[in-house]
């Protein structure tokens, strides 16, 4: 406790209330008031309506959704396995501060700057990848193996290796031991690793316009799009699909790691 | 200064995730000069009795006093009392001497004053070599030291210590407790509450013992009182491990097992025979001659637990389902093997009857 | 996530190292090298015929000086907001505090471009607020990054100050300190370093930050970040983009590398 008096507690109260509700909750509330506003001209929108919503889920804008959707899952779950892989292979290797530096080099740098790095390397020989969606799906993989290697790191830090030891003394050989013992330890960090690569792949939008083709755009693209072309109301609608989305994908990644913990 | 605590109730919780109550129609005053210890299991309310006094949780109900002012609105940065925890709770990024000068500055006291007051505190904790350290650099006996130099600097007219010694391994413990004696004899004046679940710290420091149980005080009266005849059953077991045996009476006689308990008187509502293990003594099975004011009582070795200078002797009490008899047996003294008879001598001047236990 | 992926620390224990398990950790370094630091090392090289165009253009320097000066901005912006929203859900809790502590997390893997959608309805010209003129300054970009990264900064800060013992509050409180006393000397110091982290996280990624710049499309507050999008994709300038592209990530390695050198330095004198 800080604050003792009962008046001093209420200052503080609402000067919270004030702060969080206008400057972080206010704006995402805004966003989903306005994708079922007709119109906004006063403080309230005004003319609710299902049109925008349904115009987010017709057409291009729902082809967005499908393919943020197989970028996500192509992307984000490959992006899983090579993170966790390599936090596991570097743990205690004496490669550990390069494979650190490595994994971490993606969120450190911009991600415009990854995406001007693909279009440069794989616009030309030996690997053709520009104006494929293969391009969009490795700039997604790239970014999300770094936040996956980052927190499956730090779950390493946290199991007590002698988990591990205790087990190859019982006999059991190594493929047993990570196969029986490390992985489901850390499988509360791998599938929040998933749920984390999965949502901000969904969201990932600097990377993604360096070198997204008109064949493949994400639905953060078509928001945009949408916005440039000033209407406005209609990407609020969509990106209440992209944040409906992306909860409803957690929350199934979190509800398969409540699972797993259990057992 | 003079500590009131009159019908203090503390809830936590509330009405959706339920209420617990912590501590129940509390009642203590404790004078100027005064040590009391508060003795009790963990959760029988005696941290939350401390913690209300210092002003860290707010009563639901009942007024707390210092002096005779109600301070029980007062937020505890008004209260002017010292706290001492169980931890220490250290300001690891202050060194030594800032933590001691912490309450001080607070006060916006002058500087002068300050490293005044600073340097006497250290010096009555026989920490004035460590006054540049910081709080990592010392060891858990140490923290201590600068624990209650730190409550102390403030001057305050009542000291609060909450398990101060519970962190600390026992043979450091032995030693802070000789220092927490000799420091009381160097502030008279204050009065202290001592909270602790270790009778022998309660029995070394305390004028008087409040027993806590589940939320509420059970007995309170100066120390020796309590151990030579607790007013409860609760009391007995809790401050020094008292044997409780069931008693009927007969023809006007106390019996134990059948076994008449010569002297003693039958009291209404008293049911339980109450002795302290080392008050027992154990003899083989031989008919007894001598006249003695003893009780006998006929049983058989279970157990035996070897503990440097004594050694404790579990018994069954023939005629006694599921009563067992605890006796510490000096080490000159022989122990009988597993399984053994034994006859049980109970001197009549070390017992007495209490209550049994109501529920 | 980020937060932890930046101050992961590796322990390297001498006894586990077996010869052959280091192999493991080759494919997926070879992803990485093949992904990342091959196109960047292309970058560089792509850039060399174009730095003295780039370098002496007023639109460059104008853009280092407002991504520079934005990203600090934001920074003690959300310094400021974070810490006391952290104080009060940690140390005023009142019901639903919790909620308030797993909003915080869920913010985290939103997108920021969200924020800067919201604001053309805020402070668009038909919105609440008909403030029309800030929209185009680099101060939405500014409050925009302080109500994305905030979270950033709370989510290291929740952390430390749970593990404050509440005795120490307790025990500062009854030596006499009112709440800002036991704020400044006993509550912030204690949390410096997840403050030390929590603030150079956001400084990198507010100093990378894109999607906001985009969205808000004001003319006049164009980012490095903003210009490498420009020159690559709108003007086809990939030699121009990528001499902005290798100052940026000049920018941000040197900062990142200064910061965990830093940190890694404060973490080894705390343990």
């Amino acid at each position: 406790m800080l604050v003792w008096t009962r008046t001093g507690k209420a200052v503080v109260w609402i000067a919270f209330a004030l702060v969080f509700g206008l400057l972080v909750l206010l704006p995402f509330l805004v966003v989903i008031a306005a994708a079922f506003a007709g119109s906004w001209n006063g403080v309230l929108p005004s003319d609710p309506t299902g049109d925008h919503l349904r115009q987010a889920l017709s057409g291009d804008e729902l082809a967005s959704l499908s393919v943020s959707l197989q970028t996500a899952f192509m992307g984000g779950l490959l992006a899983v396995v090579i993170g966790t892989w390599g936090a596991m292979a570097a743990y205690g290797s004496r490669f550990a501060r390069v494979a650190d530096a490595m994994h971490h080099l993606p969120i450190a740098v911009p991600s415009v700057v990854v995406g001007l790095g693909l279009l440069v390397a794989f616009s030309r020989q030996p690997v053709l990848l520009n104006g494929t969606k293969w391009i969009v799906v490795i700039a997604h993989l790239v970014l999300m193996v770094a936040f996956s290697y980052g927190t499956v790191a730090a779950a390493l830090q946290r199991v007590d290796p002698s988990y591990a030891d205790v087990a190859a003394s019982l006999g059991a050989s190594p493929a047993r031991v990570l196969w029986r013992v490390r992985l489901p330890m850390l499988l509360p960090a791998i599938s929040s690793a998933a749920g984390l690569s999965v949502a901000l792949s969904m969201g990932e939008v600097g990377a993604t316009i360096m070198v997204y083709p008109a064949s493949w755009r994400t639905l953060p693209v078509s928001i945009f799009a949408l916005t440039d072309r000033g209407q406005t109301f209609v990407a609020a609608a969509e990106a209440v699909v992209l944040l409906a989305t992306t909860v409803v994908l957690v929350v199934i990644l979190d509800r398969l790691r409540g699972r797993a913990v259990e057992r | 200064m003079t500590v009131q605590l009159e019908d203090v109730t503390v809830h936590f919780g509330n009405k959706h995730s339920g209420r617990t109550c912590a501590l129940e129609g509390f009642d203590l005053s404790v004078a100027a000069g005064e040590t009391v210890a508060l003795l009790g299991p963990s959760g029988s309310g005696k941290s939350t009795a401390l913690k209300a006094v210092a002003g860290f949780v707010r009563p639901t109900r009942g007024r707390i006093r210092l002096g005779g002012n109600d301070v029980t609105d007062l937020p505890p940065a008004r209260r002017g009392i010292g706290v001492v925890v169980q931890q220490y709770a250290l300001f690891p990024h202050l060194r030594v001497a800032d933590n001691v000068a912490f309450g001080l500055r607070a006060a916006r006291k002058p500087k002068a004053e300050v490293s005044r007051r600073v340097g006497e505190m250290l010096e009555m904790v026989g920490m004035t070599a460590y006054g540049r350290r910081f709080p990592r650099e010392l060891s858990g006996g140490q923290q201590q030291r600068v624990a209650i130099a730190r409550a102390l600097a403030i001057q305050p007219s009542v000291l609060l210590l909450d398990e101060p010694l519970a962190a600390l391994d026992a043979q450091l413990r032995a030693d802070m407790l000789g220092e927490l004696q000799k420091l009381r004899r160097e502030v008279p004046d204050i009065a202290i509450v001592y909270v602790t679940h270790d009778q022998s710290e309660a029995l070394a420091l305390a004028d008087r013992i409040a027993v806590m149980r589940d939320a509420r005080l059970v007995d309170i009266a100066p120390a020796a009182e309590l151990y030579a005849a607790p007013p409860s059953a609760f009391t007995a077991s809790f401050l020094g491990g008292a044997n409780l045996l069931p008693v009927s009476v007969d023809e006007g006689a106390v019996k134990v097992a059948g076994a008449v308990v010569p002297g003693l008187k039958p009291e209404d509502g008293k049911s339980l025979l109450c002795i302290r293990p080392h008050a027992i003594r154990l003899e083989p099975p031989e008919p007894a001659n001598a006249v003695e004011d003893v009780a006998r009582l006929v049983g058989r070795v279970v157990a035996a637990q070897w503990r440097g200078a004594s050694s404790q002797v579990t018994c069954l009490v023939d005629g006694l389902a599921d009563v067992v008899v605890r006796v510490d047996v000096p080490a000159d003294r022989r122990v009988p093997e597993l399984g053994a008879a034994v006859v049980m001598v109970l001197p009549v001047e070390a017992c007495s009857l209490v209550p049994a236990e109501v529920g | 996530m980020a937060v932890e992926a930046l101050g992961a620390t590796v322990v390297v224990s001498s006894q586990r190292r077996r010869d052959g398990k280091w192999l493991w950790v080759l494919p997926p370094l070879l992803v990485i090298a093949v992904l990342v630091v091959y196109p960047l090392v292309l970058v560089a090289i792509e850039s060399i015929p174009a730095w003295g165009d780039v370098v002496g253009s007023a639109e460059f320097r104008d853009a280092l000086v407002r991504t520079v000066q934005i990203a600090v901005s934001s920074t003690v912006g959300c310094l400021i907001v974070g810490t006391f929203l952290a104080v009060v859900i940690s140390f005023v809790p009142f019901p639903g505090a919790r909620v308030v502590a797993g909003l915080v997390d869920t913010m985290l893997a939103l997108p920021s471009f969200l924020v800067a959608l919201s604001f053309t309805f805020i402070y668009g010209t038909t919105g609440i607020l008909r403030a029309g003129g800030f929209l185009t300054s680099p101060w939405a970009v500014v409050l925009a990054e302080v109500t994305f990264y905030t979270p950033f900064v709370m989510r290291p800060l929740l952390a430390a100050m749970s593990r404050l013992p509440q005795a120490q509050l307790d025990v500062a409180a009854s030596l006499g300190a009112g709440p800002w006393r036991v704020l400044r000397q006993v509550v912030l110091p204690e949390v410096r370093p997840a403050l030390v982290a929590g603030g150079s996280l956001t400084l990198l990624l507010t100093l990378n930050e894109f999607g906001i710049v985009l969205f808000l499309g004001a003319k006049g507050t164009t980012t490095l970040p903003m210009l490498v999008h420009t020159k690559g994709i709108v003007m086809f300038d990939y030699p121009g983009a990528c001499v902005i592209a290798v100052v940026q990530i000049a920018l941000s390695l040197g900062l990142y590398a200064v910061l965990r050198m830093a940190l890694g330095g404060r973490r080894a004198r705390l343990d």
